[in-house]
């Protein structure tokens, strides 16, 4: 039973047609009711407001790129790219830098109480924002560390790093351990082991898990909300101005949100296989 | 001049002053004076006398004396001086105060740079910044945090730069505002803040529509409710749309409600004053017109409702004066110029409504206050509101904003809004008012619902007013 | 694979060294910016505070933040919708994304195409999910309100505005990001059945539905219950959406704990109780996910 939850074979099967239609028929449906919100808003980013506010729907506009100048055009949204690269790569780089060590240690070395601390890990995923905003504000004021890059990079740790560590830890789990051994015999030492075997094995593995954390940093909002200054605000937070309760700009709105979607859509293709390992915290290894 | 209302802040005689004084404006603003900008010229007149009470004004005003509002330059110069400023972001307001802030860094060799996060979060933001190091210069603070962040401290007192002539043009002072909002800005008997964004909630109604079924404007939310009933489902469009999502609006609207019977939600002393038989009639008109609105009432915030109207949902709209502007704007609107206003009443002659407004504060821990008082005085002065009034709809707090006639007549909904504002009351700006807002808003919901009757409802409202206020 | 997996040559001090000097950085971090933050707020739960006292001298409150708990009508009430919340959306996810997560297993061609397609409501951020419902929902302007219009249904539908429709069209918000979610999960743990079972039963003469449901439903039953946990663990404590979708409205019918949590704190100023309402959330999401823990680990999913 234990391999479950491991490895996937290869599979060579042939369904009868018309089971296989009926599959393909309920993916294709679900596929539509999965991406029809996502194009809607992708046409509104095209349109001009009195287009998308139309009791009639036209079936053909005539598509303008005003809205997207309109996003450009605020000079901040350049910044709050720029501010969101940096969060996302800097909260990326330490979560792996400190994340992979260690869970190389509590996969393979006599970590005391090993077990204990893993599942410590996995009850931080459990607690909620509201407890830990404010306290996290409290620590980072008193460093002079509020409106800068590294408070955010370190609040976005919080939640990347015990993804980094429950991800590597699956991940080193999964090697045959008679390689590490090899080596060490080969008197390479156990940190050589580390750095020279387990580490490039499971490389590929470290790139899932950095484009995972690219990815929940840069969807964000309440620390970076509460972090931030004026000029490290991240992007969604550039987005939701463009939201708030006093004027919707549908249009500016729509296509906010198209620019935000784009680098992680194409990070979430990157992550496609290892998406569900890092959101079960490496317990799903599809 | 009958005067019903309850201020908590200061005795304000309220707006009496500013209605009466601008309608008979309005009324004779194409007889007088030409408009906009005598190069150069002091303000005087109004800002000459610091009228005290409603009849001050009414002379000055009716003798013609107030000149137009006359553009001066910003105060000062504060080369290197680098301001952030913290505000809602919304367009066209953030968009015309960042043209602004331009402007004034151009005159004044200071720069400024707009933080502009959505409002939802903006209280948050605010105070865990003040709270910390600061980092904000110029705050824009609402009435229902005010009272909260003078009380911590968090806020410059300017009493001292309103009264250096140094500091300000010739004839401007503390004179020069409307003494009732100026007086939200005050806190323990000091001046904290200078107001802008003076508004309140109208009836806006389609001419042609009233006009096609015979109908004459409506005077009283009775006929309102009377009107809203005939023209529902005539020419797609429902009888009335109003805000139903508690953001604000809802009490925005009550508040207008129950001021139109010369109540309050608490009195001078800060204990709640309301009586639950005014209360039961305001959310009984809620729930009366909320039967003749377009679906989805219970979800519009005041921009939905505009956009709504603009686009022909409604025959009627109550809403917010600077969310109405969307009726005029031909990019948002396929009804321009089709909208009367009127104020809200319920006996014809005594129009009400509840003043809203916000407070541009300086931060306590502010190392440029000279330079952010020079914005803020620059700001809030009549000539460069009325450019803030033509763009996005709100008004100014300075007496002479309401004698420059472009302006006046750039704002189709003017006059009701002064009628309005002869009996008003402020928005609310008690620490404890967004739980109460929040229960008087769920009070009004559930009623439209029909889970609960109006009197339920205001009863409601009166037990988290006196849990939360005493009295 | 077994729970505790021996270590490379156990025992030997510099080991033991290096295992320390390995994992004290991440857990020195766990330390200091999750746990002792959180207790930090277990703290200040015992204060009544509001965000401008965060660095004054606060009254002490003892337990009152806690005896507010106790008998708190909104609290009750918060819990009733959130439970809806929870109980709903999780089991409609389970079981569109174990029809859907069948069909993919089924199919022979596109399946890694329709795997990354799936995949995109969850990489969502929420504040762009919030607009994207929004639009559709709009009674007047949205998306189904034209296509009904078009159909000849004047009026639009009340999703969000309406009494009995509101949490429903929050959890179907809910259910669109994350159903993707469920069937990535369970899709991976068919692919890990072992191709001879399903192979045998048919040798058996049993049909389709028949293996889906003898084999292939149990053999996922690991991957169930972590998908129940996950979303368990989640939507207990949702609030991002509600708060801009319907801010818990019409009439308190979409108010959900972690919104009303949000709220007490930021908006009504009520620190102090914010931080209680936080501690029962973690206390009472505590205890549920250890009942889906306990069961993981006998199947040595979670170790």
């Amino acid at each position: 039973m234990t391999d479950l939850a491991h490895g996937a074979p290869v599979r060579k099967r042939r369904r009868p047609a018309g089971f296989s239609v009926a599959s393909y028929a309920v993916v294709g449906l679900f596929l539509v009711w999965v991406l029809v919100p996502i194009l809607v808003v992708t046409v509104n980013s095209f349109k001009r407001p009195d287009a998308i506010f139309t009791s009639t729907p036209h079936v053909t506009f005539s598509p303008t790129l005003a809205n997207y100048h309109k996003v450009f055009a605020n000079s901040q949204f350049m910044q709050f790219l720029l501010n969101s690269t940096i969060v996302a790569a800097g909260s990326t780089a330490l979560s792996l830098a400190i994340g992979v060590p260690g869970a190389y240690a509590l996969a393979r070395l006599p970590v005391p109480g090993r077990e204990w601390w893993a599942r410590l890990i996995l009850f931080t995923r459990m607690v909620p924002a509201v407890a830990l905003v404010v306290p996290i504000f409290v620590i980072f004021e008193k460093a002079s560390l509020l409106g800068t890059y590294w408070a955010l990079i370190a609040a976005h740790t919080t939640f990347n790093l015990p993804i980094v560590i429950w991800m590597m830890r699956s991940f080193f789990e999964d090697l045959p351990i008679e390689l590490e051994e090899a080596a060490l015999v080969d008197g390479c030492g156990q940190f050589g082991a580390f750095r020279r075997i387990a580490l490039p094995l499971s490389s590929p593995g470290v790139a899932a898990t950095a484009v995972l954390c690219l990815l929940f940093s840069w969807n964000e909002f309440l620390f970076a909300l509460v972090l931030s200054g004026q000029k490290t605000e991240t992007v969604p937070i550039g987005v939701s101005s463009f939201i708030g309760t006093v004027s919707v700009d549908w249009g500016g709105s729509s296509a906010a949100a198209v620019i935000a979607l784009i680098p992680i859509f194409f990070l979430g293709l990157g992550a496609q296989r290892f998406l569900v390992r890092g959101l079960t915290f490496g317990a799903v290894k599809g | 001049m009958p005067r019903p209302d309850n201020h908590l802040h200061g005795p304000a005689p309220f707006i009496a002053s500013l209605a009466v004084g601008t309608l008979l404006l309005v009324g004779c603003g194409s007889s007088s004076s030409s408009s906009a900008s005598p190069t150069g010229a002091a303000t005087t007149g109004s800002g000459a006398s610091v009228p005290t009470s409603a009849a001050a004004v009414l002379p000055s005003a009716a003798a013609g004396s107030s000149s137009p509002a006359a553009a001066t330059n910003p105060i000062g110069s504060f080369s290197g001086q680098k301001l952030v400023l913290s505000r809602w972001a919304g367009d066209p307001w953030t968009a015309g105060q960042k043209t602004a802030a331009a402007e004034w860094g151009k005159d004044t060799s200071g720069s400024i740079s707009i933080d502009a996060i959505p409002y939802e979060n903006l209280h948050d933001k605010q105070a865990l910044t003040l709270a910390g190091a600061g980092g904000y210069d110029i705050i824009y603070v609402h009435p229902s945090w005010f009272g909260e962040f003078a009380k911590a401290g968090y806020l410059a007192p300017i009493d001292s730069d309103l009264s250096d002539a140094s500091k300000n043009p010739p004839g401007f002072s503390a004179a020069s505002y409307l003494p009732s909002v100026l007086s939200q800005g005050a806190y323990n008997g000091k001046q904290y803040c200078l107001p802008d964004f003076v508004s309140t909630v109208v009836l806006a109604y389609r001419t042609d529509l009233f006009t096609a079924a015979g109908l004459q404007p409506p005077k009283t939310l009775d006929d309102v409710v009377a009107d809203a009933a005939k023209l529902n489902g005539k020419n797609g469009a429902s009888g009335i749309i109003l805000p139903g999502k508690a953001t604000g609006a809802v009490s925005d609207v009550m508040g207008s409600l129950i001021t139109a019977q010369g109540n309050w939600w608490y009195g001078p002393t800060g204990k709640t004053t309301l009586d639950v038989a005014a209360a039961t009639k305001a959310v009984t008109f809620y729930t009366s017109a909320a039967k003749y609105a377009p679906t989805g009432l219970l979800n519009d915030s005041v921009d939905e409702v505009s956009l709504a109207a603009a686009q022909g949902k409604a025959a009627m709209a109550i809403s917010t004066t600077p969310s109405l502007q969307a009726l005029e704007d031909p990019s948002k609107s396929s009804t321009v110029g089709k909208w009367g206003y009127v104020p809200l009443a319920f006996t014809a002659d005594k129009p009400a409504g509840e003043l809203i407004y916000w407070n541009w504060c300086i931060s306590a821990k502010s190392s440029h206050k000279d330079a952010a008082y020079s914005f803020l005085q620059w700001y809030t002065s009549g000539a460069q509101q009325a450019k803030v009034a033509i763009a996005a709809a709100t008004a100014g707090a300075t007496k002479d904003f309401y004698t420059n006639t472009t302006v006046l007549a750039k704002l189709p909904f003017l006059t009701a809004m002064n009628q309005a504002l002869t009996h008003a009351n402020p928005q609310p700006s008690l620490p404890t008012w967004p739980k109460i807002q929040n229960d008087i808003e769920t009070a009004v919901q559930n009623a439209i619902l029909g889970k609960i009757t109006p009197a339920a409802a205001a009863a409601k409202m009166k037990t988290s007013l006196s849990s939360n206020l005493g009295g | 694979m077994a729970a505790t997996r021996p270590g490379v040559r156990p025992g030997r001090a510099s080991q033991r060294r290096l295992a320390i000097l390995m994992v004290v950085p991440a857990l020195w971090f766990v330390g200091a910016l999750i746990l002792g933050p959180l207790g930090y707020s277990a703290v200040l739960s015992l204060y009544k505070w509001s965000l401008t006292d965060i660095n004054q001298a606060k009254p002490f409150a003892g337990l009152a933040n806690y005896r507010k708990l106790i008998d708190d009508p909104q609290l009750m009430h918060a819990l009733q919708n959130t439970v809806v919340y929870v109980v709903a959306s999780v089991t409609v996810e389970l079981v569109i994304g174990f029809l859907v997560a069948l069909a993919l297993f089924q199919m022979t061609k596109g399946r890694r195409l329709a795997n990354s397609l799936v995949l995109l409501p969850m990489i969502v951020a929420p504040v762009i999910t919030a607009l994207l419902w929004r639009y559709i929902f709009d009674p007047q302007f949205g998306l189904v309100s034209q296509v009904l219009s078009s159909l000849g249904h004047q009026g639009g539908i009340d999703f969000l505005g309406g009494a009995h429709l509101a949490l429903p069209s929050l959890i179907i918000v809910d259910i669109w990001q994350w159903t993707p979610f469920v069937v990535l999960v369970l899709h991976a743990g068919m692919l890990s059945i072992p191709e001879e079972r399903i192979e045998a039963a048919k040798v058996d003469g049993a049909g389709h539905i028949r293996v889906a449901w003898s084999i292939i439903r149990p053999g996922v039953i690991p991957q169930v219950l972590l998908v129940l946990l996950f979303r368990t663990m989640d939507t207990y404590r949702i609030f991002d959406t509600v708060f801009v979708l319907t801010r818990g409205g019409p009439g308190g019918a979409t108010e959900t704990i972690g919104l009303y949590t949000y709220q007490t704190g930021f908006s009504f100023f009520d620190m102090g109780y914010a931080m209680a309402l936080s501690m029962f959330i973690l206390i009472t999401v505590l205890i549920i996910s250890s009942g889906y823990i306990h069961l993981l680990r006998r199947r040595e999913v979670f170790r």
